[in-house]
């Protein structure tokens, strides 16, 4: 599974409201089109250490901007 | 992650429960107001409509009345009781322990007492304490208060913090039982390397009160809330996970988890995580907020008394909070 593929499945397992596989582009702005706030993209964060085995360094990832950020960091993470 | 119990021959149950919430309720439309700020505003962020204030109380006046409540749940006399057990990260003195004016208060002429300060963790930690004493045989009936009177801590200037607060008390009383039933199974744990996460720095050795510190607010709670928020998620699952794997249960097992009260954004999260139907998750602190370590017995008997526990039913509690510390208690109703 590719890592947008599998941060997908973290996000949905969040449960917010309006969010479907579809719209979790690349190019997806967490804030205006997801409408995450800063505890939505914590709580992604932790379930992808997780999903992903990686630990995230918060104080490098304020303010992800985008579906796209989020794999390039988990990537980078990972050693890819 | 800490020591982990499994039960024996020996269990320790809880035999009776009793809360006390002081008069005062401060609304969270009262708040916002002070704050120049909408009750929206605040119940958006927390979930909190209303918190109680001990008003003048202090941390043994609410526990003591939780207390005997408890103890008359369970229908003991203040004679029977061996041990108690105080968890307050705001004892009314920093000596004697709180849990000796309790004591004094309700003529427990016959128990030990002692404080235990584990802060939002600390009823936990004190259930897994006590129930070592059941177990062993060495006591017959421990009394477990959690009671905190934090509005004193609380900086009513910052409305990041002080939204979140409130004051209260809850308390157990433990009795041995067969294996069966009872506590089945807990964990505590600490780390202290996040000790700067969640702080009242001024009032101790370290840093005696001066005018000084009080001047810059040391003498009241700092809190990081994301990083408490990155703790509870990273800790609380896995360790419920752990707890129940102890206890040989899923958490398909479970009829009912009962978190701390921190908000409810936190416990949320925490429930998605592990798969937890709403209905088996205990919230009440839109009614009271975060009372540290009386958040869990004060959900615990809310959640008995509403007809959510039943005989039977298998009950997680788990406690997080400063230190870092955490705790977890497996038990069959």
């Amino acid at each position: 599974m590719s890592t947008i593929e599998k941060l997908r499945a973290v996000i949905l397992k969040m449960k917010k409201k309006n969010i479907t596989a579809a719209n979790l582009t690349p190019e997806a702005r967490f804030l205006q089109d997801l409408s995450f706030d800063s505890q939505d993209q914590t709580e992604m964060l932790v379930l992808a250490e997780e999903a992903f085995n990686i630990t995230v360094d918060f104080q490098d990832v304020k303010n992800l901007p985008t579906i796209a950020a989020a794999v390039e960091y988990i990537d980078k993470k990972l050693g890819k | 992650m800490g020591p982990t119990y499994v039960g024996d021959k020996i269990h320790a149950r809880i035999a009776g429960l009793g809360m006390y919430a002081p008069d005062t309720v401060l609304t969270s439309a009262e708040l916002g107001r002070r704050l120049a700020v909408s009750e929206e505003w605040i119940t958006s962020r927390v979930n909190i409509h209303e918190r109680h204030i001990a008003a003048g109380l202090a941390t043994s006046d609410l526990g003591a009345a939780a207390a005997q409540r408890a103890m008359a749940d369970a229908g003991i006399s203040p004679g029977d009781v061996d041990l108690l057990i105080v968890a307050t990260e705001t004892p009314d003195r920093p000596v004697p322990s709180t849990a000796c004016i309790i004591q004094d208060r309700l003529g427990l002429v016959n128990a030990a007492a002692f404080d235990l300060n584990a802060a939002c963790s600390g009823f936990v930690y004190a259930l897994a304490v006590g129930s070592q004493f059941i177990a062993t045989g060495a006591c017959q009936n421990v009394l477990v208060v959690g009671a905190e009177v934090l509005s004193p801590y609380v900086d009513w200037s910052d409305e990041q913090t002080c939204i979140l607060f409130g004051d209260g008390a809850g308390a157990a009383v433990l009795q041995p039982t067969g294996p069966e039933s009872g506590i089945l199974a807990w964990n505590m744990g600490a780390d202290g390397s996040g000790k700067d996460i969640l702080t009242v720095l001024a009032g101790g050795s370290q840093m005696p009160i001066t005018h000084q510190a009080i001047d810059e607010k040391l003498h009241l709670a700092k809190m990081n809330g994301q990083e408490v928020f990155i703790f509870a998620m990273r800790k609380v699952p896995a360790v419920t996970e752990q707890i129940l794997a102890a206890a040989g249960l899923s958490i398909e097992d479970v009829d009912l988890f009962v978190p701390h009260q921190a908000n409810s954004h936190i416990i949320e999260a925490i429930a998605r995580r592990l798969d937890l139907a709403p209905e088996k998750v205990m919230m009440n602190m839109d009614r009271y907020g975060n009372v540290a370590a009386a958040s869990i017995p004060l959900a615990l008997y809310e959640a008995r008394e509403t007809g959510r526990i039943k005989p039977g039913d298998i009950v997680v509690l788990v406690g997080f909070g400063a230190g870092l510390t955490w705790g977890a208690v497996v038990l069959r109703w």
